[in-house]
């Protein structure tokens, strides 16, 4: 994990040097050259989709006589739809760019976990199932690098960076049904909703990578920017020292396992030139 | 634009996220779940084994009698079941109160066709021996301690309509002991058999030594619940008489500065005293302990207390079972002083069977909960040192 982000931060620096050599030749061209440098500042927003990636599992249940992966929990891919907004600031030179973009982000998974208990005969059989939706809320600060791979009014590009993110807030909702497999028809039962908050069982802060495509469209002074970007943690989310303290759904056998987070964003920005050669000049 | 990187702020922040320290895991809460639709699990006795786990003697409903037989687990120090062991069925009733001698583990039961009292033992890795008489002919073990050198056995004489108490080596040979009336013309064999078969007419029996080195017990003695203390005489040397029972002592811890800390009930009314002190030589009644009500307790539900040790400071922790069928944690410091109270058990119901101190300073919890709300399971919480400086003030 560490590896990944050394990796990244090196590369991060390899673009700086070669744009701050590119920095030191003289401009030919004082015209060219000003459009060729610009900072943009505005807003971005949009929805996103979060995946837990569990990388090894617990319960709270430890199994006396069955196969301890039956515990397993099932989680849904990419279910849940969140949110993010917040301010994104680039610097342009020569086609790349490289930003900051601090926003808030909620962000949302589920999973599920149904629990048997069975006897001797078909009517002596119960099934209660949990499913959990899990909410978190995030104060990122991604840093970024992009390249635009055609310069014009329609600018396709790619990106990649890494983010820090602090974790302002969690809190999970369990949704409980049981089946009661009585003689005659089963019969379905709505065990009830449960909301708790959970900010203490994860990390403070969050990091890891991200990368994307996206366009940018320029037009009245105004730069579109419509975004496709995938982010991954490095580590773990969950604090292991709470993962089977004593907890509102323990008695349930519900805990986290651990799990990386994953993230799919769709962003729209509008982003405002701060370089003007005069007001009616515009830059593209 | 180079100077943004030694600009060391965003490049500490991703290494601080990526590593920041595991911190060592000692708290959990665990649920020992059985798929059998009929199991029902009934915990009497936990103790920590030297490799940090646990050793849980339980017992186990069966198919073809009234009285709960006799299953062993062995925990890790995460609570992750390592293994488990039947006793035959002809064993039955394990007595509450698994004890410790020399990393041995020895606990009492009854053989179903007489009713006579059983010791077995169990080893640190949850191997159990098929358990042996003890001298005497003892019958219908209802609660087991340690003093020094053995083991404190209370009972009950079903022919003489006696309590028993009985100091019992750990190869199950008789020490000494001493049998008292439960009243004349009294019989408590129903209230013997229900306590053993039904979880609603539980009574709170138990027994030990008190630092004046008097031996106590909890049964029907003189028509009542009472805390009875004796040096094994013909008669008693002090009694805290109960109202037949509706009325006594749940639990009592004594320390060694010669006071007691004890719960009780009286008809609808709990209370809970730290620190007090309790005539060993002389009558008195329990509801002289009643000095304010604690409604929230269960009546003539489980109770436990312990001394805790955390570095200079010590706490008496009594755990109690709720009206809301959570397990309430009340914890004392030395001036007896109620500074903080911690629940265990949410959405499902929870039960309380003991309570230990762990070897890291931390406290471990037995009972059961009903998962889905009906499957009687048993659950191991412990709480770690840091959980319990969070929960102190």
């Amino acid at each position: 994990m560490i590896r990944y982000t050394r990796l990244l931060l090196f590369l991060l620096l390899v673009g700086f040097v070669a744009t701050a050599n590119a920095q030191r030749k003289r401009p030919s061209n004082p015209l060219k050259d000003f459009l060729n440098t610009q900072w943009w500042l505005g807003l971005k927003f949009g929805t996103n989709l979060s995946q837990a990636d569990p990388t090894q599992r617990y319960s709270a249940i430890s199994p006396i006589n069955f196969d301890a992966e039956t515990l397993d929990k099932s989680y849904d891919d990419y279910s849940l739809i969140g949110a993010h907004a917040g301010i994104d600031i680039t610097f342009y030179h020569r086609g790349f760019s490289i930003g900051i973009q601090p926003n808030f982000r909620r962000q949302r998974f589920s999973y599920q976990n149904t629990f048997t208990w069975a006897g001797a005969t078909a009517t002596e059989s119960f099934e209660t199932t949990y499913e959990i939706e899990q909410r978190m809320d995030l104060l990122e600060l991604p840093f970024y690098v992009k390249y635009d791979i055609t310069r014009g009014k329609a600018r396709p590009y790619v990106m990649a960076g890494v983010y820090y993110a602090i974790v302002s807030g969690a809190d999970k909702k369990a949704d409980f049904s049981q089946t009661d497999f009585q003689p005659g028809s089963p019969q379905i039962i709505d065990a009830g909703v449960v909301s708790v908050g959970v900010k203490d069982a994860f990390n403070k802060s969050t990091s890891g990578f991200l990368a994307g495509l996206g366009v940018s469209y320029d037009a009245l002074n105004i730069r579109t920017v419509l975004e496709l970007a995938y982010r991954q943690s490095f580590g773990e989310m969950i604090k292991p020292e709470y993962r089977f303290t004593e907890t509102e759904l323990a008695g349930i056998g519900d805990t986290y396992d651990d799990f990386k987070l994953k993230n799919i964003s769709l962003s729209i920005s509008f982003l405002f030139p701060l370089r003007y050669i005069s007001s009616q000049f515009q830059p593209y | 634009m180079l100077k943004i990187l030694r600009f060391p702020i965003l490049p500490a922040l991703f290494f601080m996220a990526c590593t920041e320290e595991e911190s060592s895991n000692l708290s959990f809460t665990r649920i020992f779940d059985d798929l059998d639709f009929h199991a029902v699990y009934r915990p009497v006795g936990v103790q920590q084994t030297i490799d940090g786990g646990f050793v849980i003697l339980s017992g186990i409903n069966q198919d073809n009698s009234d009285y709960q037989g006799i299953r062993v687990l062995k925990a890790d120090n995460d609570g992750n079941i390592q293994f488990v062991q039947s006793l035959a069925n002809t064993y039955v009733s394990p007595a509450p109160g698994l004890l410790e001698k020399d990393s041995m583990f020895y606990f009492f039961c009854m053989l179903e066709s007489n009713f006579t009292a059983q010791i077995g033992t169990i080893d640190q890795d949850g191997n159990t021996t098929v358990p042996q008489p003890v001298d005497g002919n003892l019958s219908f073990p209802l609660a087991a301690a340690q003093d020094a050198n053995n083991f404190i056995l209370l009972g009950y004489d079903a022919v003489d309509n006696n309590s028993t108490l009985t100091i019992v080596g750990e190869d199950g040979s008789l020490v000494d002991g001493a049998s008292y009336s439960i009243g004349a013309g009294n019989d408590a064999d129903q209230l013997v058999l229900d306590h053993l078969i039904s979880r609603d007419k539980k009574l709170p029996f138990f027994a030990g030594q008190s630092s004046s080195g008097r031996y106590y017990f909890n049964s029907i003695y003189n028509f009542g619940l009472s805390l009875v203390f004796t040096d094994l005489g013909g008669t008693p040397t002090g009694v805290l008489q109960g109202q037949f029972t509706d009325g006594g002592i749940s639990s009592v811890f004594s320390h060694e500065s010669g006071t007691f800390s004890l719960s009780g009930f009286q008809i609808e009314e709990n209370f809970v005293r730290n620190n007090i002190a309790i005539n060993e030589s002389g009558i008195d009644s329990s509801i002289d302990f009643l000095d304010r009500d604690v409604p929230e307790i269960r009546t003539k539900g489980a109770s436990k207390i312990v001394s805790l040790t955390l570095g200079n400071d010590t706490f008496t922790v009594v755990a109690a079972e709720t009206e809301s069928r959570q397990i309430a944690l009340y914890f004392f410091d030395s001036d007896s002083a109620l500074i903080a109270t911690h629940y265990i058990g949410y959405i499902n119901p929870f039960t309380l069977s003991e309570m230990i101190p762990t070897q890291d300073e931390g406290l471990a919890v037995l009972g059961t909960t009903y998962l889905a709300g009906r499957f009687e399971r048993i659950f191991l919480n412990k709480i770690s040192r840091q959980e319990l400086g969070r929960i102190l003030p």
